[in-house]
């Protein structure tokens, strides 16, 4: 006998997502995720001019606003053949690595925490500290109902814990803030930057400009170092058993980005079946039996035998998972293997904790580069090399790139100043694909056999959890 | 957060920055202060196709501060990236706010209404779903160029048939008063601001369109730094060499595009597009992303091919 639970829909992620399970014996037997909104961002962009997917590719999503904008404008500076002046790309990684970091931190603390967090339990307070004590207030008696938890599970109830947590969960919403006025400072604004265009950032950068950048970075490492790194810590103290909960098939990918006078931050590659060999664009094919489309890539919403917006990539016929996870693996980083070690873990393995303490470790790496890379800028020289925005380009580009959720790729054909071709490879995607090819998608392989104690309406707390820990961008992953 | 004397303070700083004028600080104040908080208005969000980034946008904050307006001025009930519960909890939730009625319902992103399934809410496709949490709304916000005008999701081919809140209104028959608030993405103070002038007076704001004045009323060409260049003839040519004269013949959208960006600025007033050498989109203009290219290399700025454009600016400033 088996029970059918699910989450539908799965909430504090980015966009429209469902999940279906089966649980037998306590465990789930059965899955299926469903990205459940579709806007066809590729195929809008079909016939007009490649420099618009610039802007219009980078609205593919709100959260992770910087990357596409980046990845896209790579391709067309394949396209238009233009390069950015050194300091150009030294800004693009500014943005970059600060946006990505920020986004680590909505993940961790507005998204994520609440799922192992029980808030309530920071009610209560009549301490000394003015913050926590309105914090407290306001949880106990605002009447507000998004704090309400009614998904059953075993969460932390220690006061002082969730206090901790309480605070950081508002403190991080100011750093993301603060962090946001330095990306708008070199790029006009956030969410997405309009100086970025194909051969550099149009804005004229003073020194005063980097020293305001410098001082919300400096913020952010100290909060990356003193909170954000400790409290994922006391989550992996807590819950040891999600280093073996969320597994999926320990396959990864990653591109090479961000790069110092130091060589670059992270490598290209991808693993399968514990071998490690470098990325070849030409293996990947996506799949579309699962979803909701012809054959010829056009939408159909009753498409026979799909269940998901969600395409489903592959490489060589495997599913890749990617993300911070997935790129300390790839670059085999012994820092990273060092902090496992803390936790009693030999190797870099997928899971739930792995995927937490990733993208904590992750942060502080971006931080320490970002106060590297940002010296690299030299001031007065130039940030941009002209193109001709209107130009009638005929060609083909790739950006292979990054985002906090795994590596990126936009790839555009253009003909005669139009775009014939428009085809992105988006990090959920790979993550949260459906079943295709006679193999689960990575999410979904990594929720088969997930223990189950908590199901009841709401679906299990454990499932949410593990989908969760991917950091799931529905938006993204269909567009 | 802030003590009960900073934050009277900062409604009066506010109601300035966010109304420009010091009139309505007394109100604001007087009628938060009024407000239990368990009397506070309810939000109910809820995304159509939409990419988030309004929401990301209103997090940022500008003048006013996210964590103020949620903890403070409102309560936020259902939010699809803020609420902790999920699944079948988080939908009884939103039935239970919106079948109570008084809410404020805020609509991120677009309807699509000819392919129905390319948006679900819970397992209904949205179009369906939709109208009962807009039956008992007090208001209607439209938060974003999508939920206003359709945005990116209804333009090209618009293949999911995607449409903006008032069309939907009117197709299913609901008569509710909507205050727009377009933007691609929407600038903080302009949601929250408006949600808080509501709130406090009790009134709507001025609107035209439906949508308020007081952000949206002047063209930003009118309020740009660059005007002196544009009133000379000196328009940019080159983004590397050049950082100061009128974007114009790069296609700058500013001239057809009416918003307070200028003055009101960004991410805490540090920036805004045009003062980062780059022209203008249009994100809040309501052909926004345009059929016309985004950008631009004009010689003459005839060649421009905006109609509004021809009517309000040519002949009047440069050639
Ligand atoms: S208006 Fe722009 S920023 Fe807002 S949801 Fe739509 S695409 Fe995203
Ligand atoms: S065209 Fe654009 S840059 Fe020039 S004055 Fe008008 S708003 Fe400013």
């Amino acid at each position: 006998m088996s029970t059918l639970l699910s989450v539908d829909p799965v909430s504090r992620i980015e966009g429209h997502m469902s999940v279906e399970t089966a649980v037998e014996g306590g465990r789930v037997s059965k899955v299926r995720i469903a990205g459940n909104m579709y806007r066809g961002m590729e195929r809008l962009l079909f016939n007009r001019h490649p420099v618009d997917s610039a802007r219009i590719a980078q609205r593919i999503c709100g959260v992770c606003h910087e990357v596409h904008g980046i990845s896209s404008v790579m391709a067309l500076e394949q396209i238009f053949k233009v390069t950015p002046p050194a300091n150009g790309q030294v800004l693009r990684d500014m943005i970059l690595g600060l946006h990505i970091v920020t986004d680590h931190l909505l993940h961790f603390y507005n998204l994520c925490s609440p799922d192992y967090i029980d808030y309530a339990a920071a009610a209560g307070y009549s301490g000394r500290d003015a913050n926590l004590k309105n914090i407290s207030d306001w949880i106990s008696s605002s009447g507000t109902m998004f704090v309400i938890n009614k998904t059953p599970g075993d969460y932390i109830r220690d006061k002082e814990v969730a206090r901790r947590f309480a605070l950081h969960y508002f403190e991080a919403l100011k750093i993301r803030a603060e962090a946001a006025s330095g990306l708008a400072l070199i790029g006009g604004k956030v969410p997405f930057i309009h100086a970025l265009l194909p051969g550099g950032i149009t804005t004229e950068i003073t020194t005063d400009t980097l020293m305001k950048y410098y001082h919300v970075l400096t913020k952010t490492a100290d909060f990356v170092n003193n909170s954000f790194i400790p409290d994922v810590m006391v989550l992996a103290e807590r819950y040891p058993e999600y280093f073996r909960i969320g597994e999926a098939y320990n396959t990864f990918y990653a591109h090479t980005s961000l790069k110092s006078k130091k060589g670059w931050l992270f490598n290209s590659g991808v693993i399968v079946d514990g071998q490690k060999q470098p990325f070849d664009y030409k293996k990947v094919k996506e799949l579309l039996n699962s979803s909701f489309y012809n054959p010829d890539g056009s939408p159909n919403e009753s498409a026979k035998g799909a269940y998901s917006w969600i395409k489903a990539p592959r490489y060589n016929g495997f599913p890749l998972e990617t993300g911070p996870l997935a790129r300390m693996a790839v670059n085999n980083d012994q820092g990273f293997r060092q902090f496992l070690a803390r936790f009693g873990q030999s190797s870099i393995r997928s899971s739930v904790m792995g995927r937490l303490l990733a993208r904590a470790y992750e942060s502080r790496l971006l931080c320490n580069y970002l106060f590297e890379r940002s010296e690299e800028f030299v001031i007065g020289k130039s940030t941009i090399n002209h193109v001709d925005l209107q130009a009638n380009v005929t060609g083909e580009g790739i950006g292979f790139s990054l985002a906090a959720r795994g590596a990126l790729v936009h790839h555009i054909k253009a003909y005669n100043g139009k775009v014939t071709d428009y085809r992105m490879i988006v990090p959920s995607t790979w993550n949260f694909g459906p079943t295709a090819g006679g193999k689960h998608g990575v999410a979904e392989k990594s929720i088969l056999g997930t223990p189950v104690r908590f199901g009841g309406e709401s679906g299990s707390i454990e499932v949410g959890r593990v989908i969760r820990s991917y950091d799931p961008c529905t938006a993204c992953s269909v567009h | 957060m802030l003590s009960r004397r900073d934050f009277i303070k900062r409604c009066r700083d506010i109601s300035v920055a966010v109304f420009g004028a010091e009139i309505f600080a007394a109100d604001i104040a007087e009628g938060f202060m009024k407000i239990a908080a368990s009397k506070r208005p309810q939000i109910a969000f809820v995304q159509g196709q939409s990419c988030t980034g309004c929401t990301v946008s209103m997090t940022y904050g500008n003048e006013t501060d996210f964590i103020d307006f949620v903890t403070r001025l409102v309560r936020v009930q259902v939010h699809p990236n803020l609420s902790f519960s999920q699944g079948h909890g988080y939908m009884q939730l939103l039935d239970s706010v919106t079948s109570a009625g008084g809410h404020v319902l805020v609509l991120e992103g677009s309807i699509p209404a000819r392919m129905k399934k390319a948006c679900l809410l819970g397992e209904e496709p949205l179009y369906n779903a939709l109208k009962k949490h807009l039956e008992k709304a007090s208001a209607v916000v439209a938060c974003g160029t999508c939920a206003c005008s359709g945005g990116i999701p209804a333009s090209g081919r618009n293949e999911t048939g995607s449409i903006d809140i008032a069309q939907y209104m009117r197709q299913v028959g609901i008569n509710k008063p909507l205050i727009k608030i377009p933007g691609c993405p929407i600038q903080p103070d302009r949601l929250m601001g408006t949600v808080a002038y509501i709130v406090a007076t009790g009134r709507l704001p001025e609107m035209k369109n439906n949508i308020p004045v007081k952000y949206f009323g002047d063209l930003i060409h009118n309020n740009c730094h660059r005007f002196q260049y544009f009133s000379q003839d000196i328009y940019l040519k080159d983004f590397n060499t050049d950082k100061h004269s009128c974007l114009l013949k790069k296609g700058c959208r500013g001239t057809i595009t009416k918003s307070d960006c200028p003055t009101r600025r960004w991410n805490g007033g540090v920036n805004v597009c045009v003062e980062s050498n780059t022209p203008c989109v249009g994100c809040v203009n309501e052909k926004w992303p345009f059929k016309e290219n985004i950008y631009y290399e004009s010689r003459n700025i005839e060649d421009l091919p905006w109609n509004d454009f021809k009517k309000n600016v040519l002949g009047r400033g440069g050639k």
